[in-house]
């Protein structure tokens, strides 16, 4: 046990504002430790530190632990967790590979724009989206892990912020790659002479940004349920039930189905499948408005049962 | 340990706390509070609350009144928090499939603590070997070194420890309790709950008793045996003489069981050791023991809790 830890004592002097530390703290305890145990213990606390409640030293000068810091441990999580890069890469994956089959197979209606064809596969990428942003709450739940995140930030808000913010950039950069890769294929591989290519600018911006509004709404619903086999049933409960009850609906068929996550995504792609019988006359963009505003109110809904609840 | 420290807000603060999960009452309003620089051990049969009140105490769980507080606020309301407080409420509390040093790496970044620091933690944690090795395969053990690492992280002045000797073995055990002391020693505020009586009795200066959610004891652990012990003394002759003791011992009447090999520990008023002592002088008893003993933490413990809840069921 040595008494010098170079690299430790982290900690700024003692804080004025913060409560008072206790004294007396000379570094080495020599009779304390571990009898025989030569090695450094790397406890720190070698500058007579404080462990008060204040800014430190290498705090950058910000005054608390914020989103900033929510967001690079998110990312550090995400990246360390392979189920959730897998159903990320799943998402980006399946739209090039259906590109691709749809080519092959030469399965296009009549009536399909070489956009729409191309992004066959948009709904399939959209659930796994969803499903992926309810497991970066739902996985932590199951892991236990959700426990350590919140003793690292407590504030709840910041923490579903953060998860928020890093499933709509993952999303968006998923989406924009794999979209235009998707149609890119398409425009290589169908024949363009018998079907128009479509508008592909800022389209696939969008189908990428309601990949992430997806994802959002997936988080969403993932703070609300908690147990990752429940929220993926909701999340694909929500996106694909709309399509399936509006039949029902009569008169408000358009207005049920149309509201869905999915009639964005449909609109957006131009596939010849979102007829305005189906999923109502609202352009594709204000489709994505419909669902990101009410992705933003189950958000806020779900912030607040995660403050509200135990952990 | 007298070391010339000025009093200091209590570190750890809970007021009346009270937590009711559906019909069941928790926490039962408790207060205590936990000055810097010793072990606090936390004691309490299982469902006492123990595990509740430091999830209160951490922030983890909200609770239906009274409050507990942290370096003088709110769990919640710390800036820093792993700069502040360091705790392991369930060495479970990991991703299996991280390995121990991004776990402690992402765990760093979420107080902006250097990452040089994570080396320094995985080596006092007795880490280094297994830092690249995925959680999953950790032992319970292991997984409590990992919990105690990532509590050290940030050099907190309050640490909090559920149960983290279980699952070691007896080199981790004594390492524990070796860390535990110095960290009380470098005037750190350490909480800490445990099942193991004898490691308790080793380790904590000061004991918070609670019993079905309620306080039973707060008091310094050498009091609180001095004054629930009952004095024994044993004492022992040599075999030629065990028909001379025990006639000496079925004189007096004295309170006594007998020990193998003829030996009888005495019980009550009559157990003072310099009055036996002399007894057996008197009689020209050679003694070949002598020896006073004193209830052990788990005697008296025992005894405590099974009277808190004679009385409740009293109540």
């Amino acid at each position: 046990m040595t008494a010098t830890n170079p690299t430790s004592g982290h900690h700024s002097p003692p804080d004025a504002s913060g409560p008072a530390p206790a004294g007396g703290r000379s570094g080495d305890q020599g009779d304390t430790g571990t009898p025989g145990n030569a090695r450094p213990t790397g406890i720190g606390r070698t500058d007579g530190g404080t462990g008060i409640d204040g800014p430190g030293r290498g705090t950058g000068g910000r005054r608390r632990a914020g989103l900033r810091e929510a967001v690079a441990f998110e990312v550090a999580k995400l990246r360390a967790t392979r189920s959730l890069i897998g159903t990320v890469v799943a998402a980006g994956v399946v739209l090039p590979v259906f590109a691709v089959i749809v080519a092959l197979t030469d399965s296009l209606q009549p009536d399909d724009t070489i956009l729409g064809a191309s992004l066959t596969a948009a709904v399939f990428a959209q659930l796994l989206a969803g499903v992926f942003g309810a497991l970066t709450l739902t996985g932590e739940y199951a892991q236990g892990t959700i426990r350590t995140t919140f003793l690292a930030q407590p504030r709840r808000r910041v923490v579903v912020t953060a998860k928020a913010l890093v499933v709509a950039v993952a999303l968006t950069g998923m989406g924009l790659v794999a979209s235009g890769a998707a149609f890119l294929i398409g425009w290589a591989m169908l024949d363009r002479d018998a079907h128009p290519t479509g508008d592909p600018w800022p389209a696939l911006a969008g189908v990428a940004l309601t990949l992430a509004a997806t994802g959002l709404l997936g988080l969403a619903v993932g703070a609300v349920v908690r147990r990752s086999a429940g929220a993926v049933a909701a999340v694909v409960g929500v996106l694909l039930v709309p399509s399936l009850v509006a039949p029902l609906a009569g008169d408000f068929q358009r207005w049920v189905a149309g509201a869905a996550p999915a009639a964005a995504l449909e609109k957006l792609t131009q596939t010849s499948d979102a007829t305005a019988d189906t999923v109502g006359a609202l352009g594709g963009w204000p489709s994505l408005l419909v669902v990101a505003v009410y992705t933003a109110g189950l958000l806020a809904v779900a912030t607040w049962a995660l403050q509200r609840r135990d952990a | 340990m007298l070391r010339g420290v000025r009093t200091v807000a209590p570190m750890i603060e809970v007021q009346e706390l009270t937590k009711r999960y559906g019909a069941t009452l928790a926490v039962d309003g408790l207060t205590f509070s936990l000055p810097a620089g010793q072990v606090t051990g936390f004691l309490g049969p299982n469902g006492a609350g123990k595990s509740t009140t430091l999830r209160l105490v951490l922030g983890l769980d909200a609770p239906t009144s009274g409050t507990a507080t942290v370096h003088g606020r709110p769990y919640s309301d710390l800036a820093w928090p792993l700069r502040a407080v360091g705790a392991v409420v369930d060495a479970g509390d990991v991703h299996d499939g991280h390995t121990a040093r991004r776990h402690l790496r992402a765990l760093a970044r979420s107080n902006r603590l250097p990452p040089a620091r994570v080396d320094e933690v995985l080596v006092a944690a007795g880490l280094t070997g297994a830092a690249d090795r995925r959680i999953g395969g950790f032992s319970l053990g292991m997984r409590q070194r990992l919990g105690i690492a990532a509590a050290l992280l940030g050099d907190p002045g309050i640490l909090v420890f559920d149960e983290p000797m279980n699952g070691l073995d007896t080199d981790g055990i004594r390492w524990i309790r070796g860390l535990l002391r110095r960290l009380a020693g470098e005037g750190r505020t350490v909480l800490l709950s445990s099942h193991l009586m004898s490691e308790m009795e080793l380790v904590a200066d000061h004991l918070v008793v609670v019993g079905r959610g309620r306080l039973v004891a707060d008091t310094p652990m050498r009091r609180l045996i001095e004054e629930h012990s009952r004095p024994t003394t044993l004492v022992r002759a040599a075999a030629a003489d065990r028909p001379r003791l025990a006639a000496l011992v079925g004189r007096l009447d004295l309170h006594a069981t007998p020990v193998d090999p003829d030996g009888w520990l005495i019980a009550g008023p009559a157990a003072d050791p310099a009055r036996l002592g002399r007894l057996a002088l008197d009689q020209g008893i050679p003694l070949v023991e002598l020896t006073p003993r004193y209830s052990s933490l788990e005697d008296v413990y025992t005894r405590m809790t099974s009277t808190a809840v004679e009385h409740r069921g009293a109540a």
